[in-house]
């Protein structure tokens, strides 16, 4: 069972160092890692050697394990100080000065100075420790300073992603630093007990599957695929070797049928974690071209509607301008068609400070100068502006503001203005006959604005949709009219002055859109 | 001896636009509702303009070469001949930065070329110089 342990660690270690260092050949940080898998590896082989045999071949294999554990430590402090870094991080010099320390310190090993021999008792060996053994741990204790000293300086500068992976390769280490010093050294030395030395290797698997994973950073979905694998191989081992351990007949074929049967389900499991991944790879790339299109997009509507901007204010000054009268008495024929124009104009700046709006207060950027505004003010200024429009098209259009109405409230005067033209456009635009009723009332401690209509009504589904982004309803002649984000707005804004809008409209009984607001106090 | 006519003394604008169109525009609407126009296409000409002639208010693009509107109001500012004349911003950007930048540094209003008529914006300077 301990061989079985040890080669699977051996394996796993050596392919996980051998994985990581293929991904990237250049960077120093993973050959690092590759690096100490080895060492690692040749420490499990060396420390199972060493307690499955007996006498002074024993010995012989303990001072080969201090070998390694002599270089464990230093290759420990490279990786770490290198972390997560392609290029070399000290100076050539340092790195000659710790690989000569290291190699006089192995040579010390495989001398009496640091075990001088072994008490045998009964099945147990126990390495007797000799003078040099200070210096030693000294060794071994300075890297793991060092290596210590090092995280916590990393810790503090790394920011976002480095730090993620800087808190793996921590936890890795601690973990398995703690573990495998207890029962490898401090049990060794400190109790003479040498039962967990076996299980010293099992914990160098969870360190190099830490650091792994914390090197292969934007790949660490591919070491899922990878540990699914290794997992599904180390079972397959296990239970292959099962079988050989069978002693009946019966015990034979029942575990090949299991081993099969698990063979089976592995191959399985790997190819589904396989699609698991490539998928969600496939899925992240997605997302992160549809954020960037949609930035695009925002970015587009905001710089075509400053650009549109320039000369549409040429178009609105001179129209007003000659409307005026300053470029002499204007005909009336003129003056009609003027008129249409200006309307026209009007409507296309209204559009194009929707497109610049909506962005801007969707997220929060658009600020605006709240103040107390009289509500009957603002709405009888709109309604007299649409008079016209509403007598061309033959409605009936009339301006009911309730006697004594209480209509002060806190809001961005040119933001209301914006929300009661939409909603008074709206209704004359899709009205062809009939009347278009503006009211103003009280209820409760609201102010209530509405507009009430008898254009063709609105189904339940459209009304839905018409307060969404972009979207429109149908006008009776069946075209649909207009961007579709003015209603939209108006919740926006209606929402953000803490009040509400709606409309109740059914098909063919006309509609009422209606706002209301909190008064102020 | 000079006349003791009480004439009245023209209010002087000084408008700062990079827009040739505009520029032509705002001054025959300023000048037909009795105003003298003075006018700058970029900053640097415009604070020149501002720190030089005795005008009585400023109208300003933001967006501009050489010296945004925004730049020439902090210079203005810290020159003690631009401290006080009061400036309006007229621009087509909404960017919310800029508006308040400029309210701060003590213009009067932070207005949108594209929302307002000559007119509307001859009224609002008839608030601030009568």
């Amino acid at each position: 069972m301990l061989l079985g342990i040890t080669i699977v660690v051996v394996v796993s270690n050596f392919l996980l160092g051998f994985y990581s260092y293929r991904r990237d050949r250049e960077s120093v940080t993973h050959k690092l890692l590759f690096i100490l898998s080895i060492i690692l590896s040749l420490w499990a082989i060396t420390n199972y050697i060493s307690v499955s045999v007996t006498g002074t071949k024993a010995l012989f294999w303990i001072r080969i394990v201090m070998v390694m554990t002599a270089a464990m430590f230093p290759a420990l402090f490279l990786l770490v100080k290198n972390f997560p870094h392609k290029q070399l991080e000290i100076s050539k010099k340092y790195l000659y000065l710790i690989i000569g320390f290291t190699i006089f310190i192995q040579i010390l090993s495989v001398t009496p100075l640091v075990f001088e021999g072994v008490k045998v008792e009964g099945d147990a060996v126990t390495p007797v420790p000799g003078p040099a053994i200070i210096l030693y741990a000294l060794h071994v204790f300075a890297f793991l300073i060092l290596t210590i000293y090092t995280l916590i300086i990393k810790y503090k500068k790394f920011k976002g992603n480095e730090k993620r992976q800087l808190k793996f390769l921590i936890i890795g280490i601690v973990l398995t630093f703690v573990l495998a010093t207890i029962t490898n050294f401090v049990f060794v030395n400190l109790l003479q007990v040498t039962s967990f030395v076996a299980l010293g290797p099992l914990f160098t698997l969870l360190l190099v599957g830490f650091i792994s994973y914390a090197i292969v950073k934007y790949d660490f979905l591919d070491i899922k695929i990878l540990t699914t694998q290794i997992m599904t191989f180390i079972i397959w081992a296990a239970l292959f070797s099962r079988i050989f351990a069978s002693e009946t007949i019966t015990e034979i074929v029942f575990e090949s049928v299991i081993f099969l049967i698990v063979f089976a389900f592995g191959i399985l499991l790997i190819r589904s974690v396989m699609k698991e991944v490539t998928q969600r790879e496939k899925l992240e790339v997605l997302t992160r071209k549809l954020k960037e299109m949609d930035k695009q997009k925002d970015e587009f509507i905001s710089m075509a509607a400053h650009e549109l901007r320039a000369p549409m204010t040429a178009i609105k000054g001179y129209l007003s301008m000659i409307m005026e009268g300053d470029a002499g008495k204007v005909p009336d024929q003129i003056a009609i068609y003027l008129k249409d124009a200006i309307e026209g104009n009007d409507r296309l700046v209204r559009l194009v400070n929707n497109m610049l709006n909506v962005g801007r207060i969707e997220e929060g950027r658009m600020v605006f100068q709240t103040g107390v505004v009289e509500l009957a003010e603002v709405v009888t200024t709109i309604f007299d502006e649409f008079k016209t429009q509403a007598a061309d098209k033959g409605l009936e259009y009339k301006l009911e503001v309730a006697k004594g109405i209480k209509d002060k409230v806190e809001v961005d005067k040119d933001r209301i203005h914006e929300v009661v033209t939409n909603l008074l456009s709206n209704s004359i635009k899709y009205t062809d006959k009939g009347s278009v009723i503006v009211k103003l009332i009280n209820v409760e401690n609201l102010v209530r604005f509405e507009v009430v209509d008898t254009g063709r009504g609105i189904s339940k589904e459209e009304q839905k949709k018409l307060f969404q982004k972009f979207g429109r309803a149908e006008s009776s002649s069946g075209k649909t009219i207009g961007t579709g984000l003015g209603l939209y707005i108006s919740k926006l804004l209606i929402n953000k002055f803490n009040g509400k809008i709606g409309l109740d409209s059914e098909p063919g009984k006309g509609s009422t859109f209606w706002f209301e607001l909190p008064l102020k106090a | 001896m000079p006349d003791q006519d009480v004439k009245t003394v023209q209010k002087k604008i000084l408008l700062v636009e990079d827009d040739p169109l505009l520029v032509k525009m705002y001054t025959a609407k300023f000048t037909k509702e009795g105003f003298q126009v003075i006018s700058a296409q970029d900053g640097e000409a415009g604070l020149n303009l501002a720190l030089k002639g005795d005008v009585n208010i400023i109208i300003l693009d933001v967006m501009m070469p050489k010296l945004s509107g925004i730049d020439l109001l902090t210079k203005l500012r810290q020159d003690p001949r631009g401290k006080d004349i009061p400036v309006l911003m007229l621009t087509n950007l909404t960017q919310e930065e800029e508006a308040q930048k400029a309210l701060s540094l003590g213009a009067k209003e932070y207005l949108i070329k594209a929302n307002l008529t000559p007119s509307q914006v001859v009224e609002r300077v008839k608030k601030y110089i009568g």
